[in-house]
């Protein structure tokens, strides 16, 4: 079945059509909702939430192609997770004391040591604004620009934000290294 | 040469982690909107309410004396016997025999082994007014639902939460009572004999028989800057008040109060962050300053500066993303000082356990 079959069979309320598309599509969501999550549970709860909105909405989605379906989806993910983010970034707005960035680029060999779930790991374990701008720029592509309007913050302290996420990254994954040396 | 994050991203890009049990059927029943989102909440919630409806029973249900059944009254006799005062009567032992009577005067009599008479007064008739009910060992069974004392306890109560920590808070006051003061003051009445003349009699001293401190209580308004995701530093004011009950042997008992105000300067660590309640620990330092104190209704000299290395535990409702309600079990220090000068729970425990609680505005 087709995404645009699919999308208009969840309309419908088939349940089969339902499972379909979590079958199809859960898994994959889940990854980008633990990138965002600061743990298991919460990526549980915003799989869920993303899954009700898409199913709830589903007459808003518009056809435009093999994989729009995922993308929007995604999307829908991206949303709720940076919701939540917005309120809590004005909660707690760390002074984010700055790190000189001595730490040497992790290479690709170094990279492909490390499994997934690490990676995941090592993303949600940075601090939410950090992880959200580091998802957004790297791994989705938004301007820092479109991040600071996503996250009411400057375009400066989007990239001041990402700077700080690199640095810790790069520090999380040269002790992991060295973990696997030993 | 691609950069280390766009490897990141390429590797993560067609990974799918494995999914957690039981995800999709919970999705499916709240796609067909049959059961809420259940978050735990509800369960932290109905816990704060039952708590709070516990308490409120405790402390609000009236309580009325009962009367004893065993108890006879008999009307008064040419032999006056008086009961002794309860102070005084812990040590006798008493066998106390009634006759009820339904309608006028009841008294009670209580028969010693060895009957005591105290005066030879001619029997007089004691209305049911006159009954002091701290005399009498028991109440007249006519007399017992008029006299019977309606005990309520009232604690301020703003809002359910708020009362039901406030009445913990409550619970926590114990007044400690202490050893005569080594410091305690005697108030002298009158000259004393120097011994010149030998003939002037000694004035009685007024002196310390005994020093009770409140339990003290701290009420603050306080401020919390992030540092970091769970790193706070909290500041604000508090307000904390020392009472403490002298005993005198010639003029009685002397309330003390003190009345302080301070400023914490603290670095708090948010254990357990949540959307509605915040489990921390903290450490710092509190200078405190006495504002006011008084005995007996009259002002007196107060305490300096004081300071204080304080550890906290706290727990914190956040009522709005911005705005807290806090209440905090404190262990304070109290830094040795010249500028402590009065006796209150502060001066007689340096090592000092107290509790604060008051609101709290998060930047």
């Amino acid at each position: 079945m087709d995404e645009q079959a699919l999308a208009k069979a969840c309309l419908s309320g088939d349940t089969l059509a339902q499972e379909e598309l979590y079958k199809r599509y859960a898994a994959k969501v889940f990854t980008l909702c633990k990138r965002y999550s600061g743990d298991v549970d919460e990526a549980k709860d915003l799989l869920q939430e993303t899954f009700v909105k898409a199913l709830g909405s589903i007459q808003a989605f518009t056809f435009r192609g093999e994989g729009s379906l995922y993308g929007w989806i995604c999307r829908i993910a991206i949303n709720l997770s940076l919701n939540h983010i917005r309120r809590y970034s004005w909660r707690n707005t760390p002074l984010d004391l700055s790190k000189r960035d001595y730490l040497p680029e992790p290479t690709e060999d170094e990279i492909e040591r490390i499994e997934e779930e690490k990676l995941l790991e090592m993303i949600s374990a940075l601090p939410t604004i950090r992880r959200a701008v580091f998802n957004l720029f790297c791994i989705e592509g938004y301007s820092h620009k479109e991040i600071g309007e996503m996250l009411g913050i400057s375009e400066k302290g989007s990239s001041s934000i990402l700077s700080k996420a690199r640095v810790q990254l790069k520090e999380s994954i040269q002790s992991y290294l060295k973990e696997l040396e030993k | 040469m691609k950069r280390w994050e766009d490897i990141i991203k390429e590797k993560l890009e067609g990974y799918e982690s494995p999914l957690p049990e039981g995800v999709f059927a919970g999705m499916h029943t709240l796609v067909k909107g049959a059961v809420p989102v259940n978050k735990g909440i509800p369960v932290l919630w109905a816990l704060v309410a039952a708590v709070a409806a516990a308490l409120a029973i405790v402390f609000f249900i009236p309580r009325a004396e009962k009367a004893n059944e065993d108890i006879q009254f008999v009307q008064r006799s040419e032999e006056q016997t008086f009961p002794l005062p309860e102070s005084e009567s812990s040590s006798v032992e008493h066998i106390t025999t009634v006759v009820a009577k339904s309608n006028s005067s009841l008294v009670a009599r209580e028969v010693q082994p060895e009957q005591t008479v105290v005066s030879q007064e001619p029997a007089k008739e004691i209305s049911q007014e006159e009954i002091p009910n701290s005399h009498s060992p028991f109440i007249p069974e006519n007399t017992a639902s008029e006299l019977s004392e309606i005990k309520i306890r009232t604690l301020p109560v703003i809002v359910a939460s708020g009362g039901a920590l406030a009445t913990i808070a409550a619970l926590l006051v114990t007044e400690r009572p202490s050893e005569p003061s080594a410091n305690g003051t005697e108030v002298m009445m009158g000259e004393e004999d120097s011994g010149v003349s030998g003939e002037t009699p000694a004035v009685p001293k007024d002196e310390l028989l005994g020093t009770t401190h409140g339990f003290p209580f701290k009420v603050g308004v306080t401020t919390r800057i992030c540092l970091s995701d769970r790193l706070f530093f909290t500041t604000g004011l508090n307000y904390s008040i020392y009472k403490s009950s002298f005993s005198y042997s010639l003029s009685g008992q002397k309330t003390q109060h003190a009345h302080y105000l301070g400023i914490p300067l603290r670095l708090d660590y948010n254990l357990v962050p949540g959307r509605w309640f915040d489990v921390y620990v903290g450490a710092g330092v509190e200078v405190s300053k006495c504002l006011y104190a008084s005995m007996a209704g009259k002002s007196i000299k107060k305490d300096g500066i004081i300071m204080s290395l304080q550890g906290v535990g706290g727990l914190q409702l956040n009522i709005t993303n911005r705005w807290g309600f806090y209440i905090e079990p404190e262990l304070n220090w109290n830094v040795p000082s010249t500028a402590v000068i009065l006796n209150t729970y502060r001066s007689e425990h340096p090592l000092e356990f107290s509790l604060a609680t008051g609101i709290r505005y998060v930047f």
